[in-house]
């Protein structure tokens, strides 16, 4: 069964109008060991960042010298508090950190502005509303961006323009590399239930087999990519669009979209997460229904209770 | 190849202030007769039709009929740059993508060229069909705008109803109603002044100030306006251009309240 996509909430921090903010963080060691070079304080800083699937802000970590970024995930049971030393913690969110290619953070970016021009790398980083976004810059992931972009003008200017091609074979490697990993740690993938100590009788693997892991894998890279892109990654995989697959999707977001208290817990996390509006979701209204001015609309509420004009008048 | 030539350019920008207020795009058919353009409003409760006669024209050459799709408000700042009395030239090839505005001062001191892109506009064509009204009004056009703006203040629609006594515009609204009658008067010297009423049957209808009011935008064309009203069709109201052709305002009727 493919995976369907999880909601991004996952990874906007939730508790941080707690004064009294302690958090139960899982970490993986890398992220706090210090490069030789680097000098400087070594805590590793949590930031907000645009999300490279929704567009909206998400919680990612630094390593000390910004070499490294990961992505912040939360884990949240309703009924459940931490007991630390002799105190209880009762929000009993757990925060898993791992980590993130930055590529798929830059993505978006290049998408967006990058398609028909090459801009350098650290204006194309400026984002007024996650001004973190810079940091990016430094880590290391990035020397490869060259897999999904193409370097412009001199080494030292570091201007990308967008290829498309590229990105979707580095893409496709990537799906490649979650299925082959899938396969081996033996993650059922299949859309029917099946009992953990069941055994294949025959080792060889059916081509349908690999599909549902390669579909499956797709769901997973598709968390870090804009819906177009992810369906065009789908064509490039040659995997059949699943209807069911899509319906699925859709529901679970307007059900995200329905529930007003989500949506209110959200917009919360915006104001204090940032002290910038947030003007993504704005933007995107603007694009669908452009150049609507107040005379547009005055003329629309005057135009109210009238027949239209063709109603009266042949078609020829 | 098409191309026409109208000595003064102050009809255009004057047509341009009347209807880019409605219209943000239109095209433009031209064809041996004229050119001409149909369209409607963004919320499509009024149509613009504008006729410009081919002998109206200086000079006029069409050899095969074409539609251009044009962007009024680019339109309109070619036409600031160019003089009241400067002298307009508008051509384009037979399947060009452009077309270019000329304009060429009195003495022929100055030539301004102006190329503008085409636009690939996907209207439909709607047949009017030829209405006897039941009362046709012709009254000074300026009159007509007063009327338009003054009644606009009180609310949102007009009522404009036609008898043998006059013509009555009403509105009303949160501040109170007003009222203006208008009666039949003849004016021999300055005939424009003049009102005339035609009237078969008695009309009551209902219509948005808004658009009245976008509609009066045309007022500088022509001295005069006519509107022509019949039971559940739509206003007309025209306006002549002199020696040219016609500029003509459709809107439909509010739906009155106790149809529904």
């Amino acid at each position: 069964m493919p995976r369907v996509k999880a909601s991004p909430k996952k990874c906007i921090k939730t508790n941080i109008q707690q004064p009294t903010n302690s958090w139960v963080f899982l970490l993986k060691g890398e992220a706090l060991e210090l490069s030789e070079q680097y000098t400087g304080t070594g805590t590793p800083d949590i930031v907000t960042l645009r999300h490279p699937n929704t567009g909206e802000s998400a919680v990612f970590l630094f390593s000390p010298a910004n070499n490294s970024v990961q992505e912040i995930l939360t884990y949240n049971e309703a009924k459940r508090s931490w007991f630390i030393d002799e105190t209880v913690k009762s929000d009993g969110k757990m925060h898993l950190s791992t980590p993130i290619d930055p590529i798929f953070l830059v993505l978006p970016y290049l998408r967006k502005y990058c398609s028909s021009q090459a801009i350098p790398l650290d204006q194309l980083l400026r984002d007024e509303e996650f001004p973190e976004t810079e940091r990016l810059l430094k880590s290391s992931g990035l020397k490869y961006l060259n897999m999904i972009a193409d370097r412009k003008g001199d080494e030292e200017l570091n201007a990308f323009k967008y290829n498309e091609e590229k990105t979707l074979s580095w893409l496709k490697k990537k799906t490649e590399r979650v299925a082959e990993i899938l396969k081996q740690k033996n993650i059922h993938v299949g859309s029917s239930a099946m009992s953990a100590t069941f055994v294949k009788s025959s080792k060889s693997e059916s081509p349908a087999d690999t599909d549902s892991h390669l579909r499956y894998a797709h769901g997973i890279v598709s968390e870090y990519l804009m819906d177009d892109l992810s369906q065009k990654l789908l064509k490039y995989l040659n995997l059949p669009e699943d209807p069911q697959f899509n319906l699925k999707r859709k529901s679970t977001n307007m059900l995200a979209q329905n529930d007003p208290k989500k949506t209110k817990v959200e917009e919360e996390n915006k104001s204090s997460t940032s002290n910038v509006l947030d003007l993504s979701k704005p933007e995107q209204k603007t694009t669908k229904t452009p150049l609507l001015t107040s005379k547009d609309k005055a003329r629309a509420k005057a135009a109210s209770g009238s027949k239209t004009i063709s109603s009266f008048f042949k078609k020829t | 190849m098409f191309e026409a030539r109208l000595v003064s350019s102050s009809t255009f920008k004057k047509i341009l202030d009347a209807v880019k207020d409605l219209l943000n795009e239109a095209s433009f058919d031209c064809s041996e007769s004229g050119i001409q353009l149909q369209a409607m409003d963004n919320s499509h409760v009024s149509l613009v039709s504008l006729m410009l006669r081919s002998d109206g024209f200086d000079k006029y050459r069409c050899d095969r009929s074409l539609t251009m799709g044009m962007n009024l408000a680019n339109m309109a700042k070619i036409f600031k740059c160019a003089n009241n009395d400067d002298t307009v030239t508008i051509k384009a090839q037979d399947d060009a993508d452009t077309v270019t505005f000329m304009f060429e001062a009195k003495k022929q001191e100055k030539i301004s060229d102006y190329e503008m892109k085409l636009m690939n506009l996907d209207q439909e064509h709607l047949g009017i069909p030829e209405t006897d009204f039941s009362c046709v009004i012709r009254m000074p056009s300026p009159e007509f705008a007063r009327i338009c703006r003054d009644l606009s203040q009180f609310g949102e629609s007009i009522v404009i109803s036609c008898t043998k006594e006059g013509v009555k515009f009403s509105t009303g609204g949160d501040i109170g109603t007003a009222n203006v009658k208008i009666a039949q008067t003849n004016n021999f010297d300055k005939e424009e002044e003049s009102v005339t009423i035609e009237m078969q049957e008695p009309v009551t209808l209902t219509f948005a100030c808004q658009y009245l009011n976008s509609f009066t935008k045309a007022t500088p064309l022509a001295p005069q306006v006519q509107l022509s009203m019949s039971d559940n069709v739509p206003l007309v109201v025209e306006y002549q251009i002199p020696d040219l052709g016609h500029l003509r305002f459709y809107l439909a009727p509010k739906i009155e309240d106790d149809e529904n």
